[in-house]
C-alpha cells in the first residue's frame, strides 16, 4: 500500500477563507459606492480606483521588500479592500498625492512595519485617513455641493493638478453644518430652516451602506456584534441629549444618517484584524466606538470622529480581550 | 413512553452534515475473521494491561490474556478467538506499543468462564462491578475509560445518562446499534441502574437519529421501566462530548477539574451498556464491536461487528473498491491517522475512513490569524481559541493554562471555521503535551528535591547519633574535668608515680 498520510483531525473545513471575506466585503460596498457616485459625481470611482492601485503596489513593494513570497498575499484581496475604504472615506475631490500618501501610509506604516497581515495593531484605512485629515485639514473638508456635482472632466483636472478649477467647499456635509452652525450659537431649527441639513442623498448612503453590510452579516462574512453596538454606543448619547434639549443636540437619526456613520459601523469598525475577538469583546469595541464617536462629534474639534474614534478603541482591543473572555466550560462565573 | 426534546444549550458547536444515513440500517456487516489478530495491551485509560498468557499457549475464545497494570484504570483483556499466542510484545516501546499476536484456528471454541449471570437485577452492586471489570469492559465511546471505576462514584449518584449522540460526521455505529439491538442497550442500562443505586437513566439520542428515536421508543415501551427515557437531542457536534450532553441535558456544566459524579450524574456510552448487557445475560467479554467503515474508497458506507485485533487491512480489503491515500481511525473532525494499515481495530475505534485526495474538503493554505474571532462562539469548552494560539505561538505554559489549554476537548470546531486555515487542534494538542510534560517534569523535580533532602536529613541524623555517642563517651571527661579536681591531681600523681617506678625498674637493663 502507498504511504498513508499523517495529517491530523479535523478533516473538514467550512470553505471559508480570508481572501473570500476579503472580495465578499469589496462586493458589498458596491451600493455604498454607487450611492456616493449618484449623490458626488464620479470623483468617488476615480479615487477609489486609484486608492486600490495605490495600496496595492505598496503591499506588492513591501513583500519585495520584506522579502515575503507574493502568494498567497497580493491575491488576499486585503489591499485593495483597504484602499477601498479609505477612498470611501476621503472627500470626491481629492488630488491624486493626498491619495497616494494616505496609502503610503496604511499600507507601509499601519500594516506592513506592524507585520503584516493580520499583525496591524490599528486600522490601516483610518490610520491613512486620519494622517489626512490631521496634515491636510482643508482639502478633507473639501466636499462638493451635492446639487451640483462636479462632472468627469473637472474632477480630473482637479485630481491631477489640485487647483482649484471648482468651488468644492460650497457643499459642506450635514455634520460640518452643525458643527460650525452650532459654534455661530445657531439653533437646529434654524439651521434647517436654512436648508444645510438637507440630507437626502446622505440617507441614500447610509441607508446602502447598510445594506452591503446586513447582507454580510446575512452571509455570515462578520459578525452582527460591532455593527450594533457602534450604533446603540452612538444612538443612545444622542437620544438622551436630544430628548434634553432638541435645539442644540442633533437627533439619533441625524447621528446615524449622515456622514460615514453606516459605513463605518458596518465596515470599518469591523476590521477583524484591528477589532476585539470575542462576541463580548466587539460589543464592548463598538459601544466605545460608537461613544468616542459621538463625543468627538458633540464637544471635539472634529464634525465627524469616527476614524479617531475607531484608532482610539484599536487602543484598548487587548485590554478587551483580555477582559472579555468567555468563561471556561464548568469555571466558576469570574 | 414519550420523548422529551432538549433546546441547544449555547452557541457552541456546529451544524455539520451528517453524512450518514439515519433511516432504517441493513444488519451489521461481518468481516472474515482473520488469521492472525493483534490485540494491543494499552486499551484503557490507564497504563498497558500486563499479559497473562506466554507464547506457544494455546487460548480459547473469550479466555483472559492480559490484567490491568497496578497503576489504576487498566482493564483485563479476553482472546478475540481461540488459537494459540504467537507473540507477546510485553511494555515494549515499539511501534505500535505492547501487543499479544494470536494464531486464529478457526474451532470458535468459547472459554468455559464465559458464563452469564442469572438474575443480575437481584445481584449485588459489588459482584456486578467486578463481573463487568473481568468482563474487559471500556467505555466504547472513545476515551476506553474502565467502566467499572466509572460505576464506583462517590455516593449520591441520580442519575444515569445513556450517550446515543453520534454526533460526528461519518460515525453511524451507535446508530445501528440503537437500531438492531435497542433492548440490550436499555438492558445494559438497568444493570448499570442496579450497579449505581440511581433512580433515573436518561437514553439521549440526536435528533437526526430518526429511525434509531423509533427503535429505542418503541422498546422502552415493551420494557416499561418507568426509570427509563428517551430524550432527544439537537443535532450538533460536538452535542456528544459527555459535558456538552450533559449541559444539554441538565443546563448545568461539570465543574472545572471536577467528574460528572459531582452533579450526581454518571454517563455511559450507548455501546457501552450493550457490552454490558451481552457480558451479563449472555457470559461474553468484550472481544468484538461495531464500527462504521465509509469514505470515497469504499463502495458504499456500512456497519461491521469486528474482533477486536482485526487489521485494519483487512477491512480495507472488504470494502475499498481504489487504494485509500488517507486512512482515519474515527470520524472527520477528531480521527486519528491511521499510517500503519496493519494496526489493529481496538475497543475505541469507532469508525474507519477510507479516503484518497479528492475527499472531505482540504484546508485552505495557512494564513496568519486574522482575529476574526470566528472561533470563540463555536467553542465548547468557552475557550477563546485565537488567544489561546497567541500564547501557544509565545509558549507561554502559564498563560495557556489560564486561557483553558487543558480544558480543549480536541473538537476541532475552530479549525473548522477558520479562514486562514490555522491547524488550531493540532498546536492545542501539542501545547497541551508541553504542559503535562512540564508538569511531570515538575513532579520529578520536587520528587527528586525531597529524595534529596531525604538523604540529607538522614546523612545529618546519622552525623548528629554519630557526635551524640562520641559525646556519650567522653561525658566521663567532662565530669573530670570539671567536678573531680582532686581525684584528676591524684590520678596525675598515680601516673607520675608508675612511670618513675617503671622507669627505675627497667634502668638495670
Amino acid at each position: 500500500m502507498s504511504k498513508l498520510s499523517s495529517q491530523s483531525a479535523p478533516y473538514q473545513h467550512s470553505r471559508r477563507s480570508v481572501s473570500a471575506m476579503m472580495r465578499d466585503v469589496l462586493l458589498a460596498l458596491i451600493p455604498v459606492t454607487a450611492a456616493l457616485t449618484w449623490l458626488h459625481g464620479p470623483g468617488i470611482l476615480l479615487n477609489v480606483a486609484f486608492a486600490c492601485c495605490c495600496c496595492w503596489l505598496f503591499e506588492v513593494c513591501m513583500l519585495r521588500i520584506r522579502g515575503r513570497a507574493l502568494q498567497p498575499w497580493i491575491s488576499d484581496a486585503s489591499a485593495p479592500l483597504t484602499g477601498a475604504l479609505l477612498a470611501l472615506a476621503l472627500p470626491p475631490l481629492t488630488p491624486w498625492w493626498l491619495i497616494a500618501i494616505a496609502s503610503l501610509f496604511a499600507i507601509v506604516f499601519a500594516k506592513h512595519l506592524y507585520g503584516g497581515l493580520g499583525y496591524n495593531v490599528f486600522n490601516p484605512a483610518m490610520t491613512g485617513y486620519a494622517v489626512l485629515l490631521i496634515s491636510f485639514p482643508a482639502a478633507m473638508a473639501a466636499w462638493p455641493d451635492p446639487a451640483n456635482p462636479p462632472d468627469l472632466a473637472a474632477t480630473l483636472s482637479y485630481f491631477v493638478t489640485g487647483t482649484q478649477a471648482i468651488d468644492a467647499s460650497s457643499g459642506a456635509t450635514p455634520l460640518d453644518a452643525v458643527s460650525t452652525g452650532l459654534k455661530q450659537m445657531q439653533t437646529l431649527p434654524e439651521l434647517r430652516a436654512t436648508g444645510t441639513l438637507a440630507s437626502a442623498g446622505w440617507v441614500w448612503v447610509n441607508l446602502m451602506a447598510a445594506a452591503g453590510g446586513l447582507a454580510l452579516v446575512l452571509r455570515r462574512t462578520m459578525s452582527w456584534h460591532i455593527p450594533a453596538a457602534v450604533l446603540a454606543g452612538l444612538a443612545l448619547p444622542a437620544l438622551i441629549n436630544w430628548i434634553g434639549d432638541a435645539a442644540v443636540n442633533p437627533s439619533p437619526w441625524l447621528h446615524l444618517s449622515s456622514g460615514g456613520t453606516l459605513l463605518g459601523a458596518f465596515f470599518i469598525a469591523t476590521d477583524p484584524v484591528s477589532s476585539a475577538s470575542s462576541p463580548r469583546g466587539k460589543l464592548i469595541y463598538g459601544l466605545g466606538i460608537g461613544i468616542l464617536t459621538y463625543v468627538i462629534r458633540t464637544w471635539g474639534a472634529y464634525p465627524d470622529g469616527f476614524a479617531f474614534a475607531v484608532l482610539t478603541m484599536n487602543l484598548a482591543v487587548p485590554l478587551i480581550d483580555r477582559y472579555s473572555r468567555p468563561a471556561l466550560y464548568g469555571a466558576s462565573p469570574r | 413512553m414519550t420523548k422529551t426534546t432538549m433546546p441547544r444549550s449555547g452557541s457552541w458547536g456546529l451544524k455539520l452534515s451528517s453524512e450518514k444515513d439515519n433511516s432504517a440500517l441493513p444488519p451489521a456487516r461481518e468481516v472474515a475473521i482473520p488469521d492472525m489478530l493483534t490485540v494491543l495491551l494499552r486499551q484503557s485509560a490507564g497504563a498497558a494491561s500486563i499479559a497473562t498468557v506466554a507464547p506457544g499457549e494455546s487460548v480459547l475464545k473469550g479466555q483472559t490474556i492480559a490484567m490491568p497494570a497496578k497503576t489504576g484504570f487498566g482493564s483485563y483483556l479476553h482472546s478475540p478467538v481461540a488459537g494459540h499466542v504467537l507473540e507477546v510484545r510485553n511494555g515494549s516501546r515499539d511501534a505500535g506499543g505492547p501487543v499479544i499476536v494470536i494464531k486464529n484456528d478457526r474451532s470458535e471454541r468459547l472459554h468455559p468462564d464465559c458464563q452469564p449471570v442469572r438474575n443480575p437485577l437481584n445481584r449485588s452492586p459489588r459482584f456486578l462491578r467486578e463481573r463487568i471489570a473481568a468482563g474487559g469492559i471500556v467505555g466504547l465511546g472513545g476515551a476506553l475509560f474502565p467502566t467499572e471505576v466509572k460505576l464506583n462514584p462517590a455516593p449520591g449518584i441520580k442519575t444515569l445518562i445513556i450517550n446515543g449522540v453520534e454526533c460526528e460526521p461519518y460515525i453511524n455505529c451507535d446508530n445501528q446499534l440503537l437500531q438492531e439491538e435497542p433492548h440490550a442497550v436499555l438492558s445494559g442500562a438497568q444493570i448499570m441502574l442496579q450497579v449505581l443505586g440511581a433512580n433515573e437513566a436518561i437514553v439521549a439520542i440526536e435528533q437526526e437519529m430518526t429511525h434509531a428515536i423509533e427503535c429505542m421508543l418503541a422498546a422502552n415501551t415493551r420494557l416499561n421501566d418507568p426509570r427509563i427515557r428517551i430524550v432527544v437531542v439537537p443535532d450538533i457536534y460536538p452535542g456528544g462530548g459527555e459535558r456538552q450532553l450533559i449541559e444539554t441535558l441538565t443546563g448545568l456544566q461539570v465543574p472545572r477539574g471536577g467528574l460528572t459524579a459531582d452533579l450526581g450524574i454518571v454517563c455511559q456510552n450507548a455501546g457501552t451498556a450493550a457490552a454490558i448487557d451481552h457480558l451479563i445475560t449472555r457470559g461474553e467479554p468484550l472481544i468484538s464491536r461495531l464500527l462504521t467503515v465509509a469514505g470515497n474508497c469504499s463502495a458504499a458506507p456500512a456497519n461491521f461487528r469486528v474482533r477486536i485485533g482485526t487489521p485494519v487491512s483487512a477491512l480495507v480489503e472488504a470494502v475499498a473498491n481504489t487504494p485509500p491515500t488517507r486512512i482515519v481511525m474515527g470520524g472527520a473532525m477528531m480521527g486519528i491517522p491511521v499510517t500503519d494499515s496493519e494496526q489493529p481495530v481496538s475497543k475505541a475505534t469507532n469508525c474507519l475512513l477510507l479516503l484518497n485526495n479528492n475527499a472531505l474538503t482540504p484546508m485552505p493554505t495557512e494564513m496568519p490569524c486574522i482575529r476574526c474571532g470566528d472561533c470563540v462562539p463555536v467553542c465548547p469548552a468557552g475557550i477563546n481559541p485565537q488567544l489561546l494560539l497567541e500564547s501557544t505561538v509565545i509558549r507561554d505554559v502559564k498563560q495557556s493554562k489560564e486561557l483553558g489549554a487543558l480544558d480543549c476537548i480536541d473538537c476541532g470546531c475552530c479549525d473548522y471555521v477558520c479562514p486562514s486555515g490555522i491547524d488550531l487542534t493540532a498546536r492545542f494538542k501539542l501545547s497541551k503535551q508541553t504542559i503535562w510534560e512540564q508538569h511531570l517534569l515538575t513532579l520529578r523535580a520536587e520528587r527528586l528535591e525531597q529524595r534529596f533532602a531525604g538523604h540529607e536529613t538522614r546523612r545529618l541524623n546519622k552525623e548528629q547519633a554519630e557526635r551524640d555517642r562520641l559525646a556519650a563517651q567522653t561525658a566521663g571527661f567532662k565530669d573530670v574535668s570539671t567536678d573531680s579536681k582532686p581525684a584528676l591531681d591524684a590520678m596525675l600523681k598515680r601516673l607520675k608515680s608508675d612511670r618513675n617506678k617503671n622507669s627505675s625498674d627497667k634502668a638495670p637493663d
